[in-house]
């Protein structure tokens, strides 16, 4: 039978065909005009219904609407389709070599001495201490007098001294061989309490060699108030170490001399690398020495106008190259000022 | 100072493991560096006679020398030539073993058969001295070991005394703390003196003129000496503790230095004119020649021993060459005396000379020592020399010191160290140094003893009673502290621009705050540049190190030469920190200063290129930004003039100069072995931070911009600057931002021009800008343009 049933139906299967059967967009367009467009045998169909019988024109027509419809899903499923599979060619013609660098400026690294002088100053904020500076070029007075060491005094030797100009007595300028000379400078400039360190440069006529340089950098510390006592030192330089080395960490104090303090003692640290037990690091003893400390000198608290009845205090002082050695091995201390790239970028983050 | 410990416990019978007390020592204050044991590794080392000693017929520096060591006659070859027939020396026959392993045998040098070896002190490993072979003295037994035979089995301890503490060099006064250490009690040799013949005062005559430099001078005289080796207990006693025997007499003034840290001289008396000895200032210009064989000028500050008519001694410091002991010395007068230890210092500091006397003088010896150091040591002469000593001493102690009294409280010494200790405990312990103590109500009075010149205040006694508690029994506590730590604006600024520039890429230096005038020469600085008159340092240890820095980039400039040395292609370096001007005192600023050097970091994106200036002012904008200032400008300036002339600006902060950005001259760069484009830049820190502002949060634009590029063209001499300036003026404040987005010169801008192209923002905060409103401002901003003289590019 030759109907208009029979050639909508075929139609339909034909548009069908020619949809999934599109291999890309541009003939899925194709095969879209082909089915639905002007001259499509469903838009002829469609056209003669005027001229069908009227019985037959509400099944016909449905049989028409549904025929365009399941061609339109099937469009639109094949265009998903095909869409789908250009985009992900499109994305792979765009694949790169993953494992090719970023683009981006690496940051550089801090110097091992700034980095250590940070973190010191850091442990001691969290303990309550202010961060003092003063001058590198100082009088003979900050540097010597005020601190107990009257002119002649022997324990000047104990610092070769570079000066600027040697004359002038007390106003002599020299490069200050501690940063001791902040301590005064503060102390002259607040009443008690003080609690400080002082960070900075120092010089000492010194050649260099593994283990001295010309110039280097000391921390020290200053606790002055009513009622500081030599175990609060000892207790300070305790909390220090545990923050600085670890939790192991423990401190010992030895009588020692310096014209400043009084009682002075050398503060060893436990051996990290022997626990204490004794290694070629710290020459079998166990204990590795990193600074000087003391209760200030009745002496030094008159200087700056304090009464050392009323007030009392403890200093310590350490030298930060040394320090930073021992916490990350570095075997000389030259390689600190040589400034050598590969060096410094060892101390990343 | 180096104690022997055979000798320690001749005064102090302390029966301690050496490591014990050592740890014992260290904790009391006087630090061991090292306890070292003496003998170990000798085997087979034996004491012979020498026969004779022959020219080795093959080698002009080398003898063969005949020994007896008892086993009959063996011929050794030697290199030494330090003795003589009769001598005793140490013979290390085959298959003998020193110390480290060394076994010796027989072997043939230069054709003559050695039949093992003769020792040094350093072979043996008993002293550093390695002139000569060690003779050992006439009173060794020949054939005996050395090692068993001569004590050589001891232990050296080495150690630290504080410069304040003069009595612990010393035998005695090591063996002093030792003994209050341990409780034990303490051995001081007696003086063992037999006086016979005339009286001392009869023989010579001694006479002070300066006192206050020579407060005590007390001379001994003996006579008939015979000047030869000193025996080997001796001579073993002064090598183990670092000292080189001499002669007799030398050695026992040595000895006695060693054992009660009272440093004396002997002065051949027959060379003093006049049998005289005067003390007093030196003439101007007077001179001596001191045992050292250096000629020395003596200066008014010194204290001179003189006889009638000469110096003879630099008091405290060294003797003269023209009184010293020698062959045919029979008669010396002892000196044993107390001098200012602040006159003494100077003069050792002024001549460089530190002697082990006048190191302890310098500290302070015990003026009431000397009558007992001068007997000690004459007894000792007539023991090893055969001396007589006559009957009595010229003492001269015009003013004796008065003792020390000192009251110490209580409370105070436990309030101060936080302990808590009686005034009965307490008195115990500073009894056991030597202190007199006479208990009050609450405090003690106490009278140090003449040896210790460190206990002069109640601090003093404080720190001893620390000390003779043990620092490691005091409770560890925390001072109650209410302050908040912070860091001040400046030091958080310094913290900023560090972290900014270590974003940027760069690596923080630190180079030394010295530089090397050699440095302005390959720089080829101007006479008026920073370098030429940087501030010398007055006694630089090497011209290396003799100029204050006055800018932080010439120290830079060093490290990146290094780098490149080492084949660095990139530097990247900046720092932080002081540099020095002139004046008096040097004016200190402090600095930020970065160097780039080579190319710039090389990648896969972007093609290989130098540093520029451009790359300097890149990190001047990081910092910048990350301080918050924005009210900088450059512009071009003459220096420094080793700078490369057409790429050099000074920066200026709210139009105050700060510093600078420029490329190192190409001659100078090359001059230090550097790539040629060297990159730097310097800022005062403060002048940076003076200028930071504060974080406000200001409201973000409501209304939206709108852009528009403009591309300018004009003469290749004007500033960029300079359009940018007239671009804000013309735009208003309608106009946000003018970013400068292309640089362009060639087809099709006329030669001698160029093409600047610029991304406007215009924007008003109130409300959205028409497309009209903004063309209407673009006009305005072209009009400008013209007006100036530049065209527009369309």
């Amino acid at each position: 039978m030759e109907g208009p049933g029979a050639r909508a139906a075929e139609a339909l299967r034909d548009a069908l065909a020619a949809v999934r059967g599109a291999r890309s967009l541009a003939g899925l367009r194709e095969a879209e005009i082909a089915a639905l467009g002007r001259k499509a045998p469903l838009s002829l169909l469609k056209r003669q219904l005027g001229s069908a019988p009227p019985a037959d024109r509400p099944g016909m027509g449905r049989i028409l609407n549904e025929a365009r419809e399941a061609i339109e899903a099937a469009l639109s499923a094949r265009r998903e389709e095909l869409e789908a599979t250009e985009e992900s060619a499109a994305l792979e013609a765009e694949r790169v070599d993953v494992t090719l660098p970023g683009r981006s400026r690496l940051p550089g690294s801090p110097h091992p001495i700034a980095l250590m002088l940070e973190r010191l100053c850091e442990v001691f904020a969290g303990l309550g201490y202010r961060v003092a500076e003063g001058p590198e070029v100082e009088t003979d007075w900050y540097n010597f007098e005020s601190l107990n060491m009257p002119p002649d005094h022997p324990a000047r030797s104990m610092w070769d001294t570079l000066y600027v100009d040697p004359s002038g007595g007390r106003d002599a300028t020299l490069l200050r061989t501690h940063t001791s000379p902040v301590q005064i400078r503060t102390m002259l400039a607040q009443p008690p309490p003080v609690f400080i360190v002082a960070p900075g440069r120092v010089y000492r006529r010194d050649a260099f060699d593994a283990s001295h340089s010309p110039v280097f950098h000391q921390l020290e510390g200053l606790a002055v108030g009513r009622g500081i006592t030599f175990g609060d030192l000892k207790g300070t330089l305790d909390a220090f170490a545990k923050a600085v080395f670890g939790p192991e960490a423990a401190v010992r104090l030895r009588p020692s001399y310096f014209p400043f303090t009084e009682p002075s003692a050398e503060v060893d640290v436990i051996c990290v690398t022997c626990g204490g037990r004794g290694c070629a690091a710290c020459g079998r003893s166990g204990w590795i020495e990193i600074m000087g400390a003391g209760m200030v000198h009745p002496n030094v608290l008159r200087a700056v106008g304090y009464n050392p009845e009323r007030v009392s205090g403890f200093a310590f002082g350490m030298g930060v190259e040394r320090i930073a050695m021992r916490a990350w091995e570095i075997p000389d201390i030259r390689m600190l000022f040589e400034n050598d790239l590969r060096f410094l970028a060892r101390f990343r983050g | 100072m180096r104690i022997l410990l055979s000798w320690l416990r001749e005064v102090v019978p302390v029966e301690a493991e050496p490591e014990d007390l050592a740890a014992r020592l260290s904790m009391a204050g006087l630090k061991v560096e090292a306890a070292l044991r003496t003998g170990v590794g000798i085997e087979g080392v034996v004491v012979g006679e020498v026969l004779d000693v022959r020219d080795h017929p093959g080698a002009d520096n080398l003898v063969l020398v005949g020994v007896d060591h008892g086993g009959g006659r063996r011929d050794v070859v030697c290199g030494a030539r330090n003795f003589a027939p009769g001598d005793r020396v140490p013979v290390a026959v085959p298959g003998a073993r020193l110390p480290g392993g060394i076994e010796v045998g027989a072997r043939t040098v230069r054709g003559q058969r050695s039949d093992g070896m003769l020792c040094s002190a350093r072979e043996l490993e008993i002293s550093e001295d390695h002139a000569g072979i060690l003779v050992l003295g006439p009173d060794v037994p020949v054939g005996a070991d050395v090692r068993s035979g001569l004590g050589l089995d001891d232990v050296v301890f080495d150690v630290e005394v504080t410069p304040n503490r003069p009595d612990a060099l010393s035998v005695v006064g090591v063996a002093r703390e030792v003994a209050a250490a341990y409780g034990l009690p303490l051995r001081v040799p007696e003086p063992a003196l037999e006086e016979t013949g005339p009286l001392a005062t009869s023989i010579a005559e001694v006479r002070i003129e300066d006192p206050r430099g020579c407060p005590r001078y007390l001379a001994r005289v003996v006579t008939g000496l015979r000047i030869g080796p000193s025996p080997w207990w001796m001579r073993w006693r002064l090598l183990a503790s670092g000292m080189r025997p001499v002669s007799n007499v030398v050695d026992v003034t040595n000895y006695v230095l060693l054992e009660r840290g009272h440093p004396l001289h002997a002065f051949d008396l027959a060379r003093l004119r006049e049998r005289n000895i005067v003390i007093r200032r030196p003439r101007r210009g007077e001179r001596l020649r001191t045992l050292d064989g250096v000629e020395r000028v003596l200066d008014r500050s010194d204290v001179a021993i003189c006889d009638a008519e000469r110096p003879v001694a630099v008091a405290g410091v060294m003797g003269g060459a023209e009184t010293e002991v020698g062959e045919g010395t029979s008669e010396v007068l002892l000196e044993s005396a107390y001098f200012d230890p602040a006159r003494i210092g100077r003069t050792a500091r002024r001549l460089g000379l530190r002697t082990e006397a006048s190191i302890r003088f310098e500290r302070g010896a015990d003026p009431e020592g000397v009558p007992a150091a001068a007997a000690r040591a004459a007894g000792l002469l007539a023991r090893v020399a055969g001396g007589a000593v006559a009957r009595g001493a010229i003492d001269l102690y015009p003013r004796p010191a008065r003792p020390r009294r000192i009251t110490l409280r209580t409370t105070r010494t436990n309030a101060l160290l936080g302990i808590d200790a009686t005034s009965a405990q307490i008195g115990r312990w500073l009894a056991s140094v030597g202190c007199r103590v006479v208990p009050g109500r609450g405090t003690l009075r106490v009278e140090p003893p003449s040896f210790r010149p460190d206990l002069r205040a109640e601090e003093d006694l404080l720190e001893e009673v620390a000390r003779l508690y043990g620092f490691d029994r005091i409770p560890a506590t925390l001072p109650a502290n209410r302050q908040v730590g912070a860091l001040t604006p400046a030091q958080a600024g310094r913290r900023a621009a560090r972290r900014a520039l270590l974003g940027a890429g760069l690596f923080e230096a630190q180079t030394l705050s010295l530089l090397p005038p050699w440095l302005a020469d390959r720089l080829e600085a101007g006479p008026d540049d920073g370098l030429r008159r940087a501030v010398r340092v007055a006694n630089p240890l090497s011209e290396e190190e003799s100029l204050l820095r006055p800018g932080l980039v010439p120290g830079l400039l060093l490290a990146a030469r290094r780098n490149a040395a080492r084949g660095q292609a990139s530097i990247a370096l900046f720092e932080i920190g002081t540099s020095f001007l002139p004046g008096r005192p040097p004016e200190e600023r402090e600095e930020v200063a970065w160097v780039l050097a080579g190319e710039a970091p090389r990648a896969w994106h972007c093609a290989a290129r130098p540093y520029d200036l451009f790359d300097s002012k890149g990190v001047l904008e990081a910092l910048a930004s990350a301080l918050g200032v924005t009210a900088w400008s450059v512009e071009r300036t003459v220096t420094p003039d080793w700078a490369h002339p057409g790429r050099r600006a000074s920066v200026l902060v709210r139009g105050v100069p700060v510093g600078f950005v420029f490329e190192v001259h190409p001659r100078a760069a090359r001059a230090l072995d550097l790539p040629a484009r060297v990159v730097c830049g310097s800022l005062r820190l403060d002048g940076l931070l003076g200028a930071a502002s504060e974080v406000l949060a200001a409201a973000i634009p409501r209304f939206p911009a709108a852009l528009r590029d403009i591309a300018i063209v004009l003469g290749e001499e004007t500033p960029a600057a300079e359009v940018q300036e007239l671009l804000r003026r013309a735009g208003g404040e309608i106009l946000e931002s003018a970013t400068l987005f292309d640089v362009w010169r060639g087809d099709p801008i006329p030669p001698e021009s160029k093409s600047l192209a610029f991304s406007l923002s215009l924007r008003d905060p109130e409300r959205t800008l028409t497309d009209a409103d903004a063309d209407r401002a673009l006009e305005g901003i072209h009009e400008a343009v013209r007006a100036a003289g530049w065209s527009l590019r369309t």
